[in-house]
């Protein structure tokens, strides 16, 4: 046992893992805000597929070093099945049973028209409160 | 022996599948759960160790930083030692109780009442001794620092001191101060042990011949014969070059040990020893930099006392205590306080050094890291609309489903022909 100890104001060990954590978490890239355009665009999507996915994964297996296609002697690539099953089981949870829930930010524009003796009347004005929605992943 | 046919029932989708989730579920039940890990202070790493294994998983050497750091505290041109002397003499007068000016003699005090006494003593000294009192002895230093590492006991006229009783006190104190010091946490060992480690040290010490673990490897490293040459300049069979600064010459040190390790082992293994070896270096200069500047503190208590009238003197002997007096009364605060003072000053300071490194180096790691990554998707999602387009060519987005496999189709047509 030391009988010389380190001062307890010096023991930061822990403070610097949550400042580099910190700072790791300040330097990620923010995703950019979506435009309305770019949102409406969306429908052009196909939607996902389990098949595409499990595509995509297995086509970047050598970035990983694993092989593609069937192993020596003809072997079925148990990664590549694993593949498959994970994509069409969580392509399969998306679709469904995620749910999405919407709310809208209040100050949508409202405009309104009708009409009384004195003539027509038009009505401009604007959401004071968040209204929700609802969605389906696909 | 009778025929056994086993029988074959398989099981239906629904039979099978919950089955197997219920397998799933008893094994996420056996997963030993996540706890959060409320560890004390006391018994987590030490900062030093810590900031030493993320540069290490960093893939950097602190050796950069060390340099750094021996180069600051054998400034010959600056005060950066002489302040922490000065700061840890205040600290032993104000933990026994006593302010110097205005006089105040409470040894009951509380230890916030004593921190007043502290930091008062450190500005009253600080105005009266020079700010430079170790400027002409920090190559003494460096080489005494050597002898406590190294030894031997035997004085030669070659030695890095060659005055006997000094040698023999800083041998002992060295002794003295094996598992006084750690940077650390306290390892677990029990007292037989020190006892033995010290008894292995002192024969080690006399004989020296030392050795150190490097690496994972017991490797025994002896001072050259003639050891001026690494406060000189120059080699053993070369004319001595011009003056060296003392940080310099213990960084020759850190490369001789170097060499030594690789007569022994191969290159990879010898650097990664050097590198050790530094640690072992910057370990053994701040557990042993209280010994090695006592032999000069009496100039600066004979400054306090020359201002202060004869009942208020202060005494070094009561303030400054070597290793063997702590280590033979481990229990007693005051007499810890200098060395303790000291220790943890300079070591503020390494740690301050290397956590700027660190953080420096952490910053750009994780800027380059977001930027890399921030690429390569990019240029992913470049190669799959580059692919998109390679297939339907010119035909737009918004074609319909034959068009696009018409085009599709196209692309196709050197082997298939015009379709």
């Amino acid at each position: 046992m030391s009988a010389i100890p380190i001062n307890p104001e010096l023991q930061i060990s822990e403070e610097v893992a949550d400042f580099m954590l910190f700072l790791l978490n300040e330097n990620r890239v923010a995703l950019p805000k979506l435009s309305i355009k770019k949102i409406l665009l969306v429908k052009a999507r196909p939607g996902l597929s389990a098949e595409i996915l499990a595509a995509s994964i297995t086509s970047r297996f050598p970035e990983a070093k694993i092989p593609n296609g069937p192993l020596g002697g003809g072997t079925p690539n148990s990664m590549e099945i694993l593949i498959k099953i994970i994509s069409e089981e969580i392509v399969e949870a998306i679709q469904s049973d995620m749910r999405v829930d919407v709310v809208t930010d209040p100050g949508a524009t409202v405009t309104a028209s009708g009409g009384n003796a004195g003539g027509p009347v038009v009505c401009v004005g604007a959401t004071v409160a968040p209204h929700t929605g609802i969605g389906i992943a696909r | 022996m009778a025929i056994s046919v086993p029988i074959n029932a398989p099981l239906t989708d629904s039979q099978a599948e919950l089955t197997a989730k219920i397998g799933s579920m008893k094994s996420l039940l056996a997963l030993p759960t996540i706890k959060k890990r409320n560890i004390p202070k006391e018994n987590q790493m030490s900062t030093y160790d810590y900031l030493i294994k993320i540069l290490d998983v960093m893939g950097l050497t602190p050796e950069i930083i060390f340099n750094a750091f021996l180069t600051k505290v054998f400034d010959q041109t600056g005060t950066f030692l002489e302040e922490k002397v000065l700061g840890a003499i205040a600290d032993s007068i104000g933990q026994q109780g006593i302010q110097l000016s205005p006089y105040i003699n409470n040894p009951s005090a509380s230890s916030k009442i004593k921190k007043g006494y502290k930091a008062n003593n450190k500005s009253y000294i600080n105005g009266l001794v020079p700010a430079n009192f170790l400027q002409v002895y920090k190559q003494k230093l460096a080489k005494d620092l050597l002898v406590m590492i190294f030894g031997p006991k035997q004085v030669t006229p070659t030695s890095l001191n060659t005055n006997q009783a000094q040698v023999n006190n800083l041998i002992n104190n060295s002794v003295c101060g094996e598992g006084l010091f750690s940077l650390s946490n306290n390892p677990i060992v029990r007292n037989n042990d020190i006892e033995y480690n010290r008894i292995k040290l002192k024969q080690q010490l006399e004989k020296g011949e030392v050795v150190y673990e490097i690496s994972c490897q017991d490797v025994k490293i002896k001072l050259p014969e003639d050891p001026g040459f690494i406060f000189n300049g120059g080699g053993t069979f070369t004319v001595p070059a011009g003056s060296v600064s003392p940080a310099q010459s213990l960084i020759s040190m850190v490369q001789y040990t170097n060499n030594q390790v690789q007569r022994i082992n191969n290159e990879s293994n010898a650097n990664s020893g050097g590198k050790s070896f530094y640690q072992i270096l910057i370990e053994k200069l701040l557990s042993f930099i209280s010994i090695l500047v006592q032999p000069f503190l009496p100039n600066v208590f004979a400054t306090i006392n020359a201002s202060l009238p004869t009942s208020q003197q202060v005494s070094q002997s009561n303030f400054v205590f070597d290793n063997c007096a702590i280590s033979n009364d481990p229990e007693n605060d005051n007499k810890k306080e200098f060395a303790k003072s000291l220790f943890n000053a300079l070591l503020k300071d390494l740690l301050k050094l290397l956590l700027l490194f660190a953080i420096k180096k952490f910053k750009r790691l994780v800027a380059n890291y977001f930027a890399r990554t921030a690429m390569e998707k990019q240029r992913r999602k470049l190669e799959k609309a580059k692919l998109k387009f390679q297939v339907f060519g010119q035909l737009a987005e918004n074609a319909d489903k034959i068009a696009k496999y018409k085009a599709a189709l196209e692309t196709l047509a050197t082997v298939l022909g015009v379709i």
